[in-house]
């Protein structure tokens, strides 16, 4: 089962697209880190999977075939949104009972055992929590409602480093007791390798790289090398992103498993930090299943 | 492990049977909106004690009785101010209970909370706007059947059918309540943010108010009949009473509505007011339905 899966999925603000071209599946039961810069249209493609915007163009379904934002899947998807908007003028307590009242599932006990272990104060009004308790009592509803795929936006960008390592620890577990799918956002490319089994990357309202981690790193190398001329060995590799420094060429490539490594050329492995920001650095590359790589062959690397 | 519907997870049909039922949404309008509805209900309770406390004053003692000059005045100035407050109530309404409704929600970015939880947009702002609309209209018919009393020793012929007044009698003043209400609420939505949406609010009621009070319930309401001089008058436009012909043997046509249709006139006043609250409420469905969060 897919849990996102569009086809020419394009969202327009006014004049402006916020999403173009989008052809993407993501699979159920992974942990899916959607990477991109501000402005990329990570957060148009989650509300657009939650049901909050429309599509300008293409299709979208959630959780294999439904329409996002439909009973079934607003029942299904634990979705907490940018900034974590919660009632401020409700106690915690309160919050989690208006919570309650709005689903359609619930585990009560669960929900209230996960705030105290966190330290969320339940007689603590919404708006007096820290960011961090913020951010926990919202992950706490979404999971309450006993989702099967869960969507965060963004759910560690306003947090202190500790609060962040918190949260997403606290994620883990969930994830390690529900099997839930989840999917989240972030510009933060430092700490995915250990959470993510799975990247998605958007750049300037396109897909540039979409699959299983552990698949992609294997798939690209870094040579480094005096520059000049190379010739990769086959046509399904492919230079993503060159830079030059302290007279030495980087190259991120992508190089399947068993390719030779060029002459002059030394190789180490990719860290996904490296394959996020080569990606990220030249919005023109692009490794999506199905596609062929944007360049191939010989190619020239300044020395 | 505490339950309240079976799990039914990865089957994708189970939880989609299920619907959120009103009750729980009739709670958490309540737990959301009580302190305005509070407020509002306090400033109800103050406007009926002091109408309880002036309007026994005038009932035991009659009118008659008020010879003083200064007694006149302050008859005058209470009843006045009276009368502005419930004129007022409704925009007080739209503004503090309609605009906020779901423009705070667009605000404080909320409805990227309410929108994706169980129960669908459209049915939550019918729940929050049903429970509101009814406990409002219940302060109105309140308010309305005590300003009769009220004013009951006041009696001239045809008070009840004065334009300004007509329209704070129930089941009018329930439907001005309604339609104060609904207007905030359909400005809210539209405009997507409180204050501009209370300030529309404010400009936009005055004006249908004076459309119905002004021109409508002169034209209409007191749509006057060619006739006769008849003892049930009820409606006058001279300020001649019918006594006064009578007593002058004056020969005259005079263009009258009967008395006994004065309540027919507050239902189709009543009617039209829920009827055009219940297009506003729709109008907003229809909005909200399309809008994104």
């Amino acid at each position: 089962m897919t849990i996102i899966e569009c086809s020419g999925l394009a969202r327009r603000f006014r004049l402006n697209w916020a999403l173009r071209d989008c052809d993407l599946a993501i699979p159920a039961g992974h942990v899916v880190a959607l990477v991109g810069p501000n402005g990329a249209g990570k957060t148009t493609l989650l509300n657009l999977a939650a049901g909050l915007l429309r599509p300008t163009a293409g299709r979208l379904t959630v959780l294999g075939g439904e329409r996002p934002g439909s009973a079934a899947a607003r029942a299904r998807i634990g979705f907490v949104a940018q900034d974590a908007p919660l009632y401020g003028h409700l106690p915690a307590g309160d919050m989690l009972r208006v919570a309650r009242n709005l689903s359609v599932r619930w585990d009560d006990q669960r929900a209230r055992d996960r705030l105290a272990r966190t330290g969320v104060p339940l007689d603590r009004k919404v708006s007096k929590l820290s960011g961090g308790q913020r951010a926990q009592l919202a992950l706490t509803i979404a999971l309450a409602k006993l989702p099967d795929v869960l969507i965060l936006d963004e759910p560690v960008a306003a947090l202190d480093p500790l609060a962040r390592h918190d949260l997403m620890g606290s994620l883990m577990a969930a994830v390690a007791q529900d099997e839930l799918s989840v999917v989240f956002s972030s510009h933060v490319v430092s700490e995915l390798e250990r959470i993510a089994d799975y990247l998605v990357v958007l750049n300037a309202g396109r897909l540039q790289l979409a699959g299983e981690v552990e698949a992609l790193i294997a798939g690209h190398r870094i040579l480094t090398g005096a520059g000049g001329e190379m010739s990769l060995g086959s046509q399904r590799a492919a230079v993503v992103h060159a830079s030059t420094a302290a007279a030495q060429a980087h190259l991120l490539v992508r190089m399947p498993a068993g390719d030779q490594v060029p002459r002059g050329w030394q190789s180490q492995p990719a860290t996904l930090e490296d394959l996020v920001l080569g990606y990220l650095r030249d919005p023109a590359a692009r490794m999506l299943p199905g596609q062929a790589p944007a360049t191939a062959g010989e190619v020239a690397v300044p020395a | 492990m505490t339950m309240i519907a079976p799990p039914g997870l990865g089957t994708g049909n189970g939880p989609a049977a299920s619907r959120v039922p009103w009750h729980r949404l009739a709670w958490v309008t309540w737990r959301q909106h009580r302190a305005a509805l509070a407020a509002f209900a306090v400033l109800a309770g103050l406007i009926a004690t002091a109408m309880a406390a002036t309007g026994l004053a005038l009932h035991a003692a009659s009118l008659r009785h008020f010879s003083s000059r200064s007694q006149w005045v302050l008859l005058d100035d209470t009843q006045t101010l009276l009368e502005l407050t419930l004129l007022l109530l409704p925009v007080l309404a739209g503004l503090f209970l309609g605009a906020p409704l779901v423009a705070r929600n667009f605000e404080t970015g909320t409805i990227r909370f309410s929108w994706v939880q169980g129960a669908n947009r459209t049915k939550c702002l019918l729940a929050a706007v049903a429970l509101i609309a009814l406990l409002l209209a219940l302060i109105a018919v309140g308010l309305g059947l005590e300003f009769r009393w009220w004013a009951t020793p006041l009696l001239v012929p045809g008070w009840a059918w004065r334009p300004d007044l007509f329209g704070l009698n129930p089941p009018a003043f329930a439907g001005w309540i309604m339609l104060g209400f609904s207007l905030g609420v359909t400005a809210g939505a539209a405009i997507g943010r409180t204050v501009p949406a209370m300030a529309a609010t404010f400009a936009c009621y005055p004006a249908l108010w004076y459309q119905v009070a002004a021109r409508w319930r002169i034209s209409e309401l007191m749509r006057l009949r060619q006739a006769g001089l008849h003892s049930r008058f009820s409606a006058l436009r001279s300020g001649y009473t019918p006594f006064w012909y009578l007593q002058r043997r004056v020969p005259a046509w005079l263009t009258y509505n009967p008395g006994g249709r004065w309540a027919e006139y507050q239902w189709i006043e009543f009617g039209w007011l829920i009827a055009v609250s219940a297009l506003l409420i729709a109008g907003t469905v229809i909005l909200i339905r399309r809008r994104a969060a």
